[in-house]
């Protein structure tokens, strides 16, 4: 198979840009394209083209992704072309050229099923291809196997795969690892059922454990009875041990108690009322004998004591006096502060009335009163001077501004240019814009006009055999087409008869090839006898038979004869000879007979062949003259155009092709004439612009574009607008700022006479305040603070001698009352002054209080003590009288016998309180016996046996105890054993987990199987390969290296490595070995590449070749190598085409120059 | 005539671990832990909640290599709660308790009686005016026609015959007490609870003919829903038939289809689609996957070389979705291009995938390669054996293997250039 052509329709950067892969063999095309001239763009089309386009691509930039296309035309070694058409779409991307849908299936047969990727891999190679290739040559050491395998499957890294099924491999599972997964699992899973066995509960196990509980626990409740019965005996023991003490001590008070005899029987409360009534006499007749000595002293005390009543009776207005005292002392003190103060005020008012108005005093305080009444009003009128005194300077500087503003607009009004009159260059303008973008239409036309014209002209270079313009080409004198389709048929005739006569030729060609070896191959088996042979044998045998004859008979001397018929034997010899090789003849011919007809039949249909061979050399000089006359014809019709006709059919071709060109030069003239047409409106409106434009004296715009013109008129225009404008409006602006000044004036001059009537007024203030003329209304201000404060020093100075009178009242009344009080009560203290007067009164009436106090106290004393003594007398007879009763109850007659009956009765009462308690003890100790049973079992027991018959009931217990203790560990274990045996899912679990290692152990176990199958699968096919292959690729291989390495490599042998593998090693033209690790990278490059070469040649003796396809690689050759490269590739070309793709102009012209291919620069 | 409601159960195989799960972070361990006692405390709690009369439980309570009497124990336990809520058990053993040293040393609650293995036994229950009759198996393998031996039904009882058995056979399943429709139809019980088989199925209404099917799934060959049935009785005559799902962990196969996928973000949109109908099939429980990839695709190469990372992807993206547990991962697809039998003999791939082929074939596989061999005989005879057995011998393993393979190798030797996506 081979790429006829790769039609880019519309791909990348590409519109219909054509590629020919045509020629007499499939060969070596050069794709030859500078950078960024779309080489990587042509190499993608030519892959999706063959695989179809990937889901996203980069090459719609110019195209959409729906307009993308591509097509080209595979041509199969047996003839048969397939040309099909590739867009993008999920489904149904590939058309027929009649752009019917066609299965995809049907082009991946022709791609001999293979994947992109496959196909790459096998028939493409580029420069990092070549360098992997290169580099996995020497990873793999020169490997045979894997070296031949990686050239011939394209699949550089063969080793490394083969490296990486390992390692995984290996990763998984080792023979002798611990770590790898698949190991790694085994042992967790062996130890998962360990742990299951010990989790797991074997039936027999809980039977056993069940059986084993039941005897334990059965065990513990014997020796729980024994311990109860042993606990029974100690109690018992223990009861009559306790019992021992109290029993006899009920014996002992009831002995007592017979003693005592007969008791009476008392109150509960005999003996305290006893001892209280005792008491209570002791204590009255106490009391009596004190309390009457008291009363004695205190009738003495009352007697001694005299009081002044009237004086007692003025005890309150004497203590009132005595604080009005105080009063009066301080009045005294505060009179001389207050009186220098008055002093002080007074001359501070003297002194500010002397600085502002000398002609008062501080006396005349209503004059100064009715002086700062006027305050307020005067001050009011001075505070309006400010505002007015603004307004005036304000209103004038308003005039001012006015005045300013009116002067420099009319400056303005004055600097202004002239109107102009510009109704013409409006009009021109206006024409102009009706015509619109005139300049890039007609540049757009033109641009259509210029590209339709190369295409044209592109197109008729393509076409061929004659260029000229559209109106040449319409003018153009050309065979009529039937005139045409009347050569073709006769040329095709011409041709049928040459095809007939080669097919003759060929014919007879063979004949004679086929009757001429048969020839020869009987001359091979020896010489065929004839009879010619026969013949001339015979006659020589005659000839020695005569001799013999003249000699014999004759005696004839034949001497000279005889050396001449066989001159190195005698004649007997000779004839004899002579006689058998005639005989042998003869014997052959009968013998032979059958090769010798075959002889003669071959030689006759040698002359058959010779005679048709004559024929048809006529025939072929015949055919020659017609030929030679109808292309003299063929010519002759074409004189006219001036064209060199090649063949009818392509002329044909030609002229349905020239027909379509044509209607387009046709199209290209009457595009031309509408350019024109417009160009011309665009100079009328230029010219028109132009001459409006003088008029304003300006120069336009040099060249014929209409745009500039219209700029500069539209400058213009807007220019003379503009001034015409400015002027109305400087206008307008002058007369309203001549009304403003006129208002401004009049405002200022009102100021002025507000201004001069306020000074009126205020000199009139001045005047009724006494002040002089100039003051201002700000020392007017000062002149009523100063009055305000002498105002102020005035009322204070009044103030205080108001109150130094209201003290001496007071001093004069308090003299009075005292005065009149001493006449009544003491008026021995009259003569003394006032303050000690009444301090000694108040001292005298303090005395006779006390005095008073004393004689109170005296008399509730006595009246106290008497009651006293009367209680007293009452207590005593009421305790005398209780003894007696109670001597009565006692049964004795004097109460000093009372005390030794009350013991008697409290002993008695002791005793039965100890039988009781004693009862209830014994009762406590044994409630299950009567207190006469207890008797008699204690009476019954050895009082000393019971503590030694306790001591062996302690020991057997302690023993029991013990033994319950273990007894209860053991059921207790036993029990905790059998709550361990709950149903639990332990085993279960860790059998589930054990699962899940088998389901892994499974996986790992698959792929470790597929890794180790695959690297030996792949090992073998690998040495199947290289078994298959070596010789005739090494061969083959061997020669492309010499080639590539300039002759440095003489050829290429197998040797076997240190590890005893079979290797590639290069041989020098001395028959030294080389190895790949001895060889430059370069080196290895090239060795890559002349394995590629020879696996791809090697593949043609058995398969249907397949494009080459290489992209740039050999950027890294320097000049002779790259021409070597290239001469092997064409090499190659010759039966199996190669497309080298590059953007190197070397590599292109190497080609060129070597004639090695064709070259097809992209533009 | 009475009236009542009783429950039918078989194919308990308690404690017997679910197969084929491996472990991997984010799996729903935890949820399908105990997955076998967990159904059974829902047949409980299903008895107890419907006031079933009576439970019977046609055989296979233990599963036959399982020695962990705790498993009975829990039994026990389980069939304890039934007795406080008054239910009655009756069982015939199997031929896994014939075979399990448990199902041989158990002793029933008061609660549960386990009909005779010598004989047909017959019980009567007066109150309900019911009669059951079954045969426990004495071994493992009973070859004989146990329900030709059963008494025929009394009159006006409502009559169930109780059996492990295989019928006339069904697949995967031991041909044990065999016997067939006519012979059971021809004692006129009113209903056969049978077990043995682990799908549901009813083989017949007229009379009634019954294989509830296994509690619980516990591998990839016991797909679907499963559960008890829970028979009415109106008037002595069955008037309502149901099964009930117990399971609470579902197998389930989904495939992922990958038709025409050209990139991986095609794939995992597949197999979310297939996770999705997996979790829509566990109706709520967790969910064992068996994913499989079909279709013809462009992804086939990188399916085949990346099997572990596709693997891995899909277990991250079940995990993602809740509780289901990837069981395992086939890539059943085919190469989108051309499959090996489509390439032109004139191409030197087809030379190279003939070898692969001729060599595959030429090989008793583990011959010369030591390591392999090792590992054979190192792998747990449960993998080795089984109706998945990772047997090698197996011309069908072998084959699947092979095919494997050549996947593998074609899609690595022709990756080069470039990852395919």
């Amino acid at each position: 198979m081979l790429i006829k052509d790769l039609y880019l329709q519309a791909f990348g950067p590409f519109t219909d840009a054509n590629l020919e892969f045509g020629g007499s063999y499939p060969g070596l095309h050069v794709v030859y394209g500078p950078n960024e001239s779309g080489k990587s763009s042509t190499l993608r089309a030519l892959e999706y083209w063959l695989f179809g386009f990937p889901e996203r691509t980069g090459d719609n930039f110019v195209h959409p992704n729906d307009r993308l296309r591509i097509s080209g035309t595979l041509v199969h070694s047996q003839g048969s072309e397939l040309t099909f058409i590739r867009r993008k779409k999920r489904k149904g991307s590939v058309l027929d050229s009649n752009g019917n849908v066609l299965d995809d299936g049907h082009i991946q047969a022709w791609l001999q099923g293979l994947t992109r990727e496959t196909f790459e891999a096998l028939f493409g190679l580029d420069h990092p291809g070549l360098l992997q290739g290169g580099t996995a040559i020497l990873e793999e050491k020169g490997s045979a196997g894997s070296t031949l395998f990686s050239a011939g499957t394209g699949i550089a890294s063969v080793e490394r795969i083969l490296g990486q099924i390992h390692e995984e491999s290996k990763n998984i599972f080792k023979r002798r690892g611990t770590n790898p997964e698949l190991n790694a699992a085994f042992k967790r899973y062996k130890d998962l059922q360990k742990e299951i066995n010990l989790a797991a509960l074997s039936s027999h196990a809980w039977k056993e454990k069940e059986r084993a509980l039941r005897q334990a626990e059965e065990e513990l409740d014997k020796i729980k009875q024994s311990k109860k019965e042993v606990l029974e005996a100690e109690q018992r023991l223990h009861r009559l041990q306790q019992a021992l003490r109290p029993l006899a001590r009920l014996r002992q008070a009831w002995t007592e108690l017979d003693t005592l005899g007969q008791v009476p029987m008392l109150p509960e409360d005999f003996t305290q009322r006893r001892q209280e009534n005792q008491e209570l006499l002791r204590q009255a007749e106490k009391t009596l004998s004190l309390a009457r000595e008291r009363l004695e002293k205190a009738k003495e005390k009352k007697e001694g004591i005299e009081l002044n009543t009237e004086l007692l009776n003025q005890a309150e207005t004497i203590s009132d006096l005595h604080q009005r005292l105080g009063a009066y002392r301080k009045g005294q003190a505060d009179r001389r502060g207050l009186e220098e103060a008055r002093v002080q005020e007074e001359a501070a008012a003297a002194a500010i009335l002397r600085r502002i108005r000398p002609d008062l005093s501080p006396d005349q305080e209503d004059v100064l009163n009715d002086l700062f009444a006027q305050r307020r009003e005067i001050l009011a009128h001075g505070r309006k001077l400010d505002v007015l005194v603004k307004e005036a300077v304000d209103s004038s500087q308003a005039v001012q501004a006015r005045e300013d503003e009116l002067k420099e607009k009319k400056e303005e009004l004055r600097a202004l240019p002239p109107d102009r009159d510009h109704a013409a260059l409006v009009q021109a303008l206006e024409e102009a814009s009706r015509l619109g973008d005139v300049d890039t239409a007609l540049e757009k036309q033109k641009g259509q006009a210029a590209k339709d014209l190369e295409a044209f002209s592109f197109g008729l270079v393509r076409l061929g055999f004659w260029q000229g313009s559209p109106e040449d080409l319409l003018k153009l004198p050309l065979p009529l087409e039937t005139v045409v389709r009347r050569f073709q048929k006769q040329w095709m005739d011409l041709e049928g008869k040459e095809k007939d006569v080669g097919a003759k030729e060929a014919e007879v060609g063979k004949s004679w090839d086929e009757l001429h070896k048969e020839k020869q191959a009987q001359d091979l088996a020896g010489e065929v006898p004839s009879e010619d042979d026969l013949k001339v044998q015979r006659s020589r045998r005659e000839e020695g038979w005569s001799l013999i004859r003249r000699a014999w008979m004759q005696g004839e001397d034949i001497e000279t004869e005889c050396r001449e018929y066989a001159p190195e034997l005698s004649l007997d010899q000779a004839y004899e000879q002579a006689v058998q090789a005639a005989d042998h003849i003869a014997d052959r011919l009968r013998w032979e007979s059958s090769r010798v007809h075959e002889r003669s039949r071959l030689e006759a249909e040698l002359d058959q062949v010779r005679r048709q061979w004559a024929e048809l050399e006529q025939v072929k000089s015949d055919l020659s003259k017609e030929w030679k006359e109808l292309k003299g014809r063929w010519r002759q019709a074409w004189t006219e155009s001036g064209i060199e006709p090649d063949t009818p059919e392509v002329m044909s071709d030609w002229q349905s092709g020239i027909n379509q060109w044509r209607v387009t030069a046709r199209q290209i003239i009457d595009n031309q004439a509408v350019t024109d047409e417009l160009e011309a409106k665009r100079a009328a409106a230029r010219t028109a612009l132009e001459k409006a434009l003088n008029d304003f004296e300006v120069t336009p715009p040099a060249g014929k574009t209409l745009a500039p013109v219209m700029k500069t008129a539209q400058k213009i225009r807007e220019r003379v607008e503009h001034t015409a404008h400015e002027r109305k409006t400087l206008i307008k602006t002058i007369s309203g700022l001549e009304r403003d000044l006129e208002k401004a004036r009049k405002r200022a001059a009102k100021a002025e006479k507000d201004l001069k009537a306020w000074q009126e007024h205020w000199q009139t203030s001045l005047v009724r305040l006494g002040l002089p003329a100039g003051e201002t209304p700000d020392t007017v201000a000062a002149f009523f603070d100063q009055l305000d404060t002498c105002l102020k020093h005035v009322q204070q100075a009044a103030g205080y001698a108001q109150r130094i009178q209201g003290i001496d009242q007071d001093g004069a009344d308090l003299l009075h009352e005292v005065h009149a009080l001493l006449h009544r009560v003491a008026p021995e203290l009259i003569s003394l002054p006032l303050d000690q007067a009444v301090e000694s009164l108040n001292g005298l009436m303090k005395t006779h209080q006390k005095k008073k106090t004393t004689l109170e106290a005296c008399l509730e004393s006595i009246e106290s003590t008497e009651r006293e003594i009367q209680g007293a007398a009452h207590d005593r007879k009421h305790a005398l009288d209780q003894l007696q009763e109670l001597c009565v109850l006692a049964g004795c007659e004097d109460g000093d016998y009372l005390e030794a009956v009350e013991q008697k009765w409290l002993r008695h009462k002791e005793l039965q309180a100890i039988v009781h308690t004693e009862k209830t003890n014994l009762q406590e100790i044994a409630p299950k016996h009567s207190l006469d049973e207890l008797m008699a079992e204690i009476d019954a027991q050895d009082p000393d046996s019971l503590q030694v018959l306790r001591q062996e009931n302690k020991a057997q217990l302690q023993d029991l105890e013990a033994e319950l203790e273990e007894q209860n560990k053991t059921v207790g274990r036993l029990r905790h054993e059998f709550a361990e045996m709950d149903g639990r899912d332990l085993a279960a679990q860790k059998a589930e987990e054990a699962q899940h290692e088998l389901a892994l152990i499974r996986r790992q176990a698959e792929q470790f199987t597929r890794l180790r199958l695959a690297g030996k699968v792949l090992e073998e096919a690998i040495e199947r390969y290289r078994v298959e292959n070596q010789d005739p690729v090494l061969a083959l291989a061997g020669e492309y290296f010499r080639e590539l390495t300039l002759g440095s490599f003489h050829a290429l042998r197998t040797d076997v490595d240190d590890r005893g593998e079979q290797i590639i090693v290069g041989l020098r033209e001395d028959a030294s070995r080389v190895q790949v690790e001895g060889m430059s990278d370069g080196t290895r490059d090239q060795l890559y590449l002349a394995l590629r070469l020879a696996s791809l040649e090697h593949r043609l003796e058995k398969s249907e070749p397949m494009p080459f396809i290489v992209d740039d690689i050999l950027v890294n050759f320097d000049e002779k190598r790259t021409e070597a490269a290239l001469q092997a590739m064409g090499r190659l070309g010759e039966k199996n085409q190669v497309l080298v793709f590059s953007h190197h102009r070397q590599v292109a012209d190497v080609v060129r120059e070597l004639e090695l291919g064709q070259v097809h620069t992209l533009e | 005539m009475s009236s009542f409601t009783f429950i039918h159960a078989a194919d308990l195989h308690l404690d017997s671990p679910l197969a084929g799960l491996e472990t991997y972070p984010d799996a729903p361990v935890e949820q399908i832990r105990g997955a076998t006692r967990r159904a059974l405390d829902n047949l409980v709690d299903l008895s107890i909640m419907e006031q079933a009369a009576f439970v019977l439980l046609a055989g296979d309570i233990f599963d036959g290599p399982w020695k962990d009497f705790h498993t009975a124990l829990f039994f026990a336990q389980r069939m304890g709660r039934l007795r406080e809520a008054g239910i009655r058990v009756f069982l015939v053993t199997g031929n896994h308790d014939a075979a399990s040293t448990i199902g041989r040393n158990f002793s029933p609650p008061e609660n549960v009686r386990i009909l005779s293995k010598n004989r047909p036994e017959q019980v009567h229950l007066p109150d309900l005016e019911v009669s059951i009759c079954g045969q426990s198996y004495s071994r493992r393998e009973i070859h004989a026609d146990l329900a030709a031996e059963f008494p025929l039904a009394h009159p006006h009882t409502f009559s169930i015959g109780l059996l492990h058995t295989a019928l006339t056979g069904r697949p995967g399943h031991e041909p044990y007490a065999p016997t067939s429709v006519d012979v059971l139809t021809s004692k006129g019980y009113a209903y056969w609870a049978l077990g043995h088989v682990h799908q549901r199925e009813i083989v017949s209404q007229e009379p009634w003919i019954v294989f509830p099917g296994a509690i619980q799934g516990r591998h990839i060959r016991e797909q679907g829903p499963k559960g008890c049935t829970v028979v009415r009785v109106q008037e002595g005559r069955v008037d309502d038939v149901q099964h009930r799902d117990l399971d609470v962990l579902r197998w389930h196969t989904a495939r992922a289809d990958v038709n025409g996928c050209e990139s991986q973000e095609q794939l995992w949109t597949a197999v979310r689609q297939a996770l999705e109908v997996a979790q829509d099939a566990g109706e709520g429980r967790p969910v064992a996957l068996r994913l499989e990839f079909v279709g013809q695709t462009r992804m086939h190469t990188w399916l085949h070389d990346q099997k572990q990372q596709a693997v891995e992807e899909c277990r991250t993206r079940a995990a993602g979705l809740g509780d289901v547990w990837v069981e395992k991962v086939r890539i059943m697809t085919e190469p989108e291009m051309y499959s090996t039998r489509d390439i032109d003999p004139d191409s030197p791939v087809h030379g190279l995938l003939q070898t692969i082929e001729e060599i595959c074939r030429s090989h008793s596989c583990t011959d010369q390669i030591p390591e392999l061999e090792e590992m054979l005989s190192r792998l747990p005879l449960e993998v080795r054996s089984g109706p998945e057995a990772f047997d090698l011998s197996n011309q069908e393993v072998m084959e699947q293997i092979q095919e494997e393979v050549k996947d593998l190798l074609l899609s690595r030797l022709l990756r080069q250039g470039g990852d395919s996506c």
